[in-house]
């Protein structure tokens, strides 16, 4: 059972970086009906100008550099507003020239843009992944605070037990480390008690134990959650309650028409590329560098297409499809991994995407739209 | 637009798209030269009066995923060739031709190919990975020319190869022997949970060994796991581990991904050790992987804190050459430039036939890993060194 939950959180997780990146997709689709296959590459862009941020900037070493909230803020700010210039840019040169030559045309243009990131990618910042800044220390929660005093040995811990404790890195700054104690359920081993207990007096900042349950969440997975939200309470308000919404909301209805009612279509076009630009380019900072903390030039190119299929499967131009077919994507993706094969999951994705075309294309959310002449 | 359409359009765009995926990993870099044309330039000698020229093609990992070990036999090779050429003795000039197979093995097959017909290689070095050597031996067969793998351990390498395709490294089934033994005697475990890199020739034959040995020893595998080289997210694994809880898991895949694993299984409060085969043994092990990978042992064909003298003849060469000290590649890429040498010098010609017969009569070349003599399976016969990971190195603990 806390296994199920474990993977159900991990799925919850997972369906939560897929969201980020599909609503970048879901919402160009609705406005110019393109599906900008390049979108995955914000999402490895976002990525790298976190990692040069911290790196350069911050001068934070990639291996165990944790320079704290404010360095990740700047980072995230640098990766979501560069990524979205650069969405404008590639929308300027790359679609809008091409936008009354038919969707195909505009559909090979992304694929070349997506195609043009990756190698150029390659030959910028060399193929080989990087190892991204962890940023901030990770702590796990709930936790409740134990007294070392308190722990023998031979008791039988109730929960996991795990020492928190710091020491001095190279570049002078205090890293959190954390070791386990015992876990639940097991009996406390001298050995190791005695261990914590060197640790915690040689630690630079004070150390303390904390209990945790089986099931436990990151604040990195936190954080994720916490931009999901916010983006998501954004676009609400933004699309529902503000004039650059309503006119989104007209353009996305009929183009031509919303051009003749004196709205600056491009204008709207170019608005819409940098949010969901910027949302990408969040992610890409958030999930593939803090929490995976492995960058390479072609990292954004499976999210991507997974978000591309959440976005199908939750309506393609609806937001709160997209919303929704992320997390059942996510979901259904670890509980392959964890019940069936991890071979499969990705043969899942696509699956359901195929599964989803043929059966109801326009998603569990979308609209059907009437043919327009 | 209809339904219908609107599906039609959608999975035409994903074709396209799968059309992207495949062509975005094409591609090759031009080749690299060194050796005899470089170092004649550099030391003014006229062209070498006496001397044929031995062609050594190289396909090896210069980018991609395990870009760092293709870059250090790299390094171990050239320094090899330096060597040799820089002795009057040699009968030969040796010239080397590196191409680059990009990790991957469809690159690996057209590296090779273009090494043989192209830059004329009478004999050819590599790969690291045993995708990319599998990939390469039917190339080899064809073409008639003789290969010799320098660190790829899937067994099916040189059976499969036939009378073209030799090695100078032990092979998996030796690995998973030698570590299901540790497990057994030395960590007294009896319960093991075998994770494999699904996909990767070399990670299932160590898996397949080391369960072998390990069951007749008296031991159970109790689950096997597997993840894809492409993850980043580890928690599913993680959390099976700490349920099956284990004495110890088998964990022989690469760098990049045994890296977060340990960290992320450590952090999940799994303490059990983990052990490996020599696909952890590189530094990016330590920055992926934190302070929290320390303690895990991996074996290995060679350790820079060997006491062994030729080591660290080699050690210090390397070292005043490259500014740092050598790894697993760097000294079996000197090996097998030191095995192919012998060979072309008892064949007294440039030619692959004569290179490949001098190939299975190897017989007591001192390497830095050790003697080699090559057997009736184009296998060697050589020891092995057991390491631990520390926190940002690995310490050096027997060799055997």
């Amino acid at each position: 059972m806390t296994d199920f939950a474990n993977f159900l959180l991990n799925g919850i997780t997972l369906g939560a970086i897929y969201a980020l990146i599909a609503v970048g997709y879901t919402m160009v689709y609705g406005i110019i009906k393109l599906i900008n296959f390049a979108h995955g590459e914000f999402y490895m862009f976002g990525a790298f100008v976190g990692y040069f941020v911290l790196t350069g900037i911050f001068a934070v070493p990639p291996q165990g550099g944790e320079p704290g909230y404010l360095a990740l803020l700047a980072a995230l700010l640098a990766a979501g507003v560069a990524t979205g210039l650069l969405a404008v840019l590639v929308e300027r040169l790359c679609y809008r020239p091409l936008r009354n030559a038919g969707r195909i045309v505009a559909l090979l243009s992304a694929l070349g843009v997506s195609l043009f990131f990756q190698n150029m990618g390659q030959q910028a910042v060399g193929a080989d992944f990087r190892k991204f800044p962890p940023t901030i220390a990770e702590t796990r929660y709930p936790r409740s605070e134990v007294p070392l005093e308190s722990l023998k040995e031979g008791q039988v811990a109730e929960r996991d037990l795990r020492l928190t404790y710091y020491v001095k890195a190279e570049d002078g700054r205090d890293q959190q480390r954390v070791i386990t104690i015992a876990n639940g359920g097991e009996a406390i081993d001298g050995a190791q008690l005695a261990t914590a207990r060197d640790l915690a007096a040689s630690s630079t900042l004070p150390a303390a134990v904390h209990a945790y349950p089986r099931v436990t969440v990151s604040n990195r997975h936190l954080l994720i959650f916490l931009a999901l939200l916010l983006v998501s309470a954004a676009l609400y308000v933004l699309v529902m309650r503000t004039r650059f919404g309503r006119a989104m909301r007209a353009v996305s209805v009929d183009f031509e028409a919303a051009r003749l009612m004196g709205i600056n279509v491009d204008l709207i076009v170019s608005g819409t590329f940098f949010i969901g630009a910027f949302v990408a380019g969040i992610c890409g900072v958030l999930a593939g560098g803090m929490t995976f903390e492995r960058i390479d030039p072609l990292m954004g190119l499976m999210p991507g297409l997974k978000a591309f299929v959440a976005a199908v499967l939750g309506g393609i131009g609806s937001i709160p499809g997209a919303l929704l077919g992320a997390l059942l994507l996510g979901v259904s993706e670890k509980m392959v991994e964890a019940y069936v094969s991890s071979g499969l999951r990705d043969a899942l994705s696509f699956g359901i995407l195929i599964l989803v075309l043929l059966v109801k294309p326009s998603g569990l959310l979308g609209r059907f739209e009437g043919e327009k002449v | 637009m209809t339904q219908r359409s609107l599906g039609t359009h959608l999975l035409f765009a994903l074709s396209l798209a799968g059309l992207a995926v495949l062509s975005g990993c094409g591609g090759g870099k031009p080749a690299e030269k060194s050796g005899a044309g470089k170092t004649e330039t550099k030391t003014g000698e006229a062209p070498a009066g006496g001397k044929f020229t031995l062609t050594i093609g190289c396909n090896l990992e210069l980018t991609g995923d395990v870009a760092p070990w293709g870059q250090d036999s790299k390094k171990g090779i050239d320094l090899a060739v330096e060597a040799i050429n820089a002795d009057p003795k040699s009968p030969f000039k040796i010239e080397c031709i590196y191409e680059d197979n990009l990790s991957q093995a469809d690159a690996s097959k057209a590296a090779i190919r273009k090494l043989i017909q192209q830059s004329k290689a009478q004999v050819v070095v590599g790969s690291v990975g045993s995708n990319r050597s599998l990939a390469a031996i039917d190339v080899a067969k064809d073409e008639r020319v003789p290969m010799v793998t320098h660190a790829s351990t899937n067994v099916d390498i040189t059976r499969k190869g036939g009378e073209y395709v030799f090695r100078i490294c032990f092979d998996d089934d030796f690995q998973g022997q030698f570590m299901a033994r540790y497990a057994l005697k030395d960590l007294q475990a009896k319960t093991c949970v075998a994770v494999v890199d699904k996909g990767n020739a070399y990670s299932e034959g160590l898996v397949a060994s080391f369960k072998k040995e390990f069951e007749a020893g008296g031991g159970k595998v109790i689950a096997e796991e597997a993840y894809q080289s492409k993850d980043n997210d580890f928690q599913t694994l993680v959390t099976k581990l700490r349920t099956a809880n284990p004495d110890c898991v088998w964990l022989p895949g690469y760098f990049p991904n045994v890296g977060p694993i340990i960290k992320q299984a450590r952090a999940a409060g799994f303490q059990k050790k983990f052990l490996g085969g020599d696909g952890w043994d590189d530094e990016e092990l330590y920055k992926l992987g934190g302070p929290s990978i320390k303690g895990n042992p991996f074996c290995n064909h060679f350790d820079k804190g060997d006491t062994n003298a030729k080591v660290k003849e080699f050690v210090e060469a390397y070292e005043k050459k490259y500014g740092k000290k050598p790894g697993a590649m760097a000294a079996l890429g000197y090996d097998v430039i030191l095995v192919v040498a012998d060979a072309a010098k008892r064949a007294g010609k440039a030619d692959p036939e004569a290179i490949k017969d001098a190939l299975k009569t190897v017989k007591d070349i001192e390497t830095v890993c050790g003697a080699v003599t090559m057997g009736a399976d184009h296998e060697v016969t050589k020891p092995a060194v057991l390491l631990e990971t520390g926190e940002t190195d690995h310490v050096f603990m027997k060799r055997q």
